[in-house]
Parts: structure tokens; C-alpha cells; sequence
């Protein structure tokens, strides 16, 4: 009797707990797909992913007001060896009667040197810490490397000119593309406005990883 | 009872750093699923993602009064043998007072040689990565000339965002980020545009890209 070529082990039942560096069979479903597993969801479950966040319902913070380009309310930082892989950032304001609102996040090849520490969340819960380092204190009391067009990566952005209004408070960035942020470097969260910061809740996602696995 | 012959090597714990030309055994779960990676996440990796970007906090750039078609806030070119393949494009607005806005981003096969602007050096996403082949401008109220006059026969329109009224019910912030991105060929210029009539808007914006030598994809 003829086969194909290519044969995958049907496993839809009982998913199986091989041991590091066994070789097994590619799982395929009953119907004989491969069955896959991407990137981001791998790290995930690798426990190589952590949050941190600022402001808690229904207790927002306060943004900056009138940031400098040093000035951040969230951050993380990886020292040399290890790599950062921001994925996800997640912004909404929940009061904003400022003008001129501004939310950046940021990348840079430098670490920050002052805010509240803030124990990055593993977001395997149960998972192993992280061995970046991260912070969160509002208007703006993390203090980054200045921001430069010249050095420093824009990862995303918002802003309104005006208060809010019929319009969005809320962003968020997903990356078909993310940054690689190879240590000694960081990422940073800057929110402001003119005369009166907002109020918001904000967190950001990223993947850690030593350099050594990717270059 | 036939064995399958597609393995996998179960490597979640300790991850592996295989030297270039070596062959390296297929990633899998302990489950079996074989692990895969995107060409974007890929390319990011190798170090060949680009950023231009205008505007930091918080000095936005203020862009242009009512563009002339030759005229952008931002550009790439690509001398012969580099591919650029944009990717992402964020712009916002923190103040947007005047009128008739406009946001354009578009491509060209190259003509003639921008002129009049001010370089900008491509940042590597990869930080500490390697410099960019490709040749960056960014300069705001127009201030970046792409040396011919739009054509709608040869330009691409990749993406353009436009409203007529200042400032109130509606979002100033939008990404661009394609499902297939356009490929620019030998020798081509990425540019976009940001204006409006009597007072440019006051703006930041990033623009992605992916670099690679065009021996590579054709």
C-alpha cells in the first residue's frame, strides 16, 4: 500500500508531555493537518513573556504635563545579554480635559535611571520571574535617556490637540513587526498633556530572551 | 500501522543558538506542534527593519501648508540592488486647528534625486543593530523635495487619511500596517505626506520599512 510522503502523528486526545530535546512525532489533527505552533504564542508558553501595568479600576494615574523628552510613567530595561520584544501596548484615558494629549512608547539603547520599581508580571502566571527590570510612577517620574529622532525608536503614538471629546481615548498597538531591543536598552511609556495631565490606565506587554538565541 | 516521518525535537527549556549553514533539528512542543515563525518577526531578527521618524515629545513637527505634490515631510530611497517593503506607519496630531488635513503615504520608481533636504539616518528596530543601505530625509513643512511632481500613472498610493474640519469628533491617530506590504524595486523612493491648508498640524510620526538586497526576492 502506498503512503505520502509527509505524515504527521495524529494527537487530538491525549496531548503529550515529551522531556527536553526528545524527538517526536509532528502532531496533526484526525483530518491530517499540521498542526503549528507561531512565535509569539511559544514564547508565551515558555514563560518568556511579562506585563507591566499603572492604574487600577477605578483608580487611574495621573499623566505628565508638559513632558520633557526625559521624563516617562512606565518602563522596563534589559541589561547586556539579554533582549526585549515589546508586543503589545494597551492606553485609555479615562479623564483627559487637557489640550495637546500625547501617548508614546518608545525604544532606546539605554536604560532608565529612576521611578518606582515595578516587578514585571510573568504573564505565564505561576511562571518564572523575569530578569529585566521595570518601573512605574505617573507624571512623568521615570527618568529615561532623553528622547532623540536621531537615536531613539518610536514604536507607537497617539495624540489629540484638543480635550476629550466624540472621539477614542483609548489605543492600542499590536505589531505585525516588533521592535528587538537588544540590552543594554529599554522601553518607555510617555503620557502628558498641557495644564492637566490625564487620568489613564496603561500596560504594555514583552518577550524576553538572551541575545545569545537570536544573533 | 504506518510511523509518521515528520519530527520535531522538543526544545522549550533551554533554547539553542545553532551557527549559520549548520542544519538545526525542527523546533517543537512537548505536545508535538511543530514551532514556526512569521517572516515580519523574522525579519525584525535579522536586524532588517528600519524606522524614520519626525517629532518627540514634546516638540511636535508642524507639517505642511497646502502640499504641492513634490513636496513630503518624510522620505527612503533605495539605491539599485536594495528592495524596501513598508511596513508600519504611525502618525498622530496634537494640535490640528486648521482645515482640509491630509495624510498620504506613496512610492515611486525613482526619477530624479531628492533634493533640498534634511538626512535622517535610518534607526535599526533592532537596537544595536547594523546601518541601513537604504538613505533616509525627514524635514517638516515640506521641507523634504522628491524632485518630480506626483504622477498618478507611476506613484503608488499606499495609504491616505484626510478630513476637512479641525480638531473635534473624530480620532487624530492612525496606523498604516498592510496585510501584504508593497514591494519597492530598484532604485525606489517611500515618502509621505502631512499638511493642510493655512496651518500645517502639529505632528509625530514613524514609518517602518524592511531592507533587503533585491537579489534576495527576485
Amino acid at each position: 500500500m502506498a503512503t505520502t510522503d509527509l505524515q504527521v502523528l495524529v494527537n487530538q486526545d491525549a496531548p503529550r508531555a515529551a522531556g527536553e530535546g526528545a524527538y517526536i512525532g509532528l502532531k496533526g489533527t484526525k483530518r491530517g493537518e499540521m498542526c503549528i505552533l507561531d512565535f509569539y504564542t511559544a514564547m508565551y508558553l515558555e514563560q518568556r513573556a511579562f506585563s507591566v501595568r499603572i492604574g487600577s479600576v477605578s483608580a487611574p494615574v495621573t499623566s505628565d504635563t508638559a513632558i520633557t523628552t526625559l521624563e516617562a510613567d512606565m518602563c522596563a530595561d534589559v541589561v547586556s545579554g539579554l533582549t526585549l520584544i515589546p508586543v503589545y501596548f494597551n492606553f485609555a484615558a479615562n479623564l483627559m480635559t487637557g489640550t495637546a494629549n500625547e501617548v508614546g512608547f518608545k525604544s532606546v539603547g539605554a536604560a532608565s535611571t529612576a521611578g518606582t520599581v515595578f516587578v514585571p508580571l510573568p504573564l505565564y502566571i505561576g511562571g518564572a520571574a523575569a530578569l529585566s527590570t521595570a518601573r512605574a510612577q505617573a507624571t512623568g517620574a521615570c527618568t529615561v535617556t532623553d528622547d532623540a529622532v536621531t537615536t531613539t525608536r518610536e514604536i507607537a503614538a497617539w495624540a489629540n490637540g484638543i480635550a476629550a471629546g466624540a472621539y477614542t481615548t483609548t489605543h492600542q498597538y499590536k505589531p505585525r513587526l516588533p521592535h528587538v531591543v537588544n540590552g543594554v536598552g529599554g522601553v518607555y511609556v510617555q503620557v502628558g498633556a498641557t495644564t492637566t495631565g490625564c487620568e489613564y490606565f496603561c500596560a504594555f506587554e514583552y518577550i524576553e530572551i538572551r541575545t545569545t538565541n537570536i544573533d | 500501522m504506518a510511523v509518521e516521518n515528520l519530527r520535531v525535537r522538543v526544545n522549550q527549556d533551554i533554547l539553542r543558538a545553532v551557527e549559520e549553514e549548520f542544519a538545526a533539528d525542527w523546533k517543537g512542543t512537548k505536545r508535538g506542534e511543530g514551532c514556526v515563525i512569521d517572516f515580519y518577526t523574522e525579519m525584525a531578527l535579522e536586524q532588517r527593519i528600519f524606522q524614520i521618524r519626525a517629532g518627540t515629545v514634546s516638540a511636535p513637527i508642524v507639517g505642511d501648508v497646502a502640499i504641492t505634490d513634490q513636496v513630503c515631510e518624510m522620505a527612503v530611497e533605495a539605491p539599485d540592488g536594495l528592495s524596501m517593503m513598508p511596513v508600519f506607519f504611525n502618525w498622530c496630531f496634537n494640535l490640528s486647528a486648521a482645515t482640509l488635513f491630509e495624510v498620504a503615504l506613496k512610492s515611486r520608481p525613482w526619477t530624479t534625486a531628492i533634493t533640498f533636504t534634511t538626512a535622517f539616518t535610518p534607526l535599526n528596530l533592532y537596537i544595536g543593530g547594523r546601518g541601513a543601505l537604504t538613505r533616509g530625509y525627514a524635514d517638516g513643512a515640506g521641507g523634504v523635495d522628491v524632485g518630480v511632481n506626483e504622477s498618478l500613472t507611476l506613484d503608488r498610493l499606499h495609504y491616505h487619511w484626510a478630513q476637512p474640519i479641525a480638531a473635534g469628533a473624530y480620532t487624530t491617530t492612525d496606523i498604516w500596517e498592510p496585510i501584504a506590504p508593497p514591494v519597492l524595486n530598484a532604485r525606489a523612493i517611500l515618502y509621505a505626506q502631512i499638511g493642510a491648508d493655512t496651518t500645517g498640524p502639529s505632528y509625530f510620526a514613524a514609518l517602518n520599512y524592511i531592507e533587503l538586497p533585491t537579489i534576495n526576492i527576485s
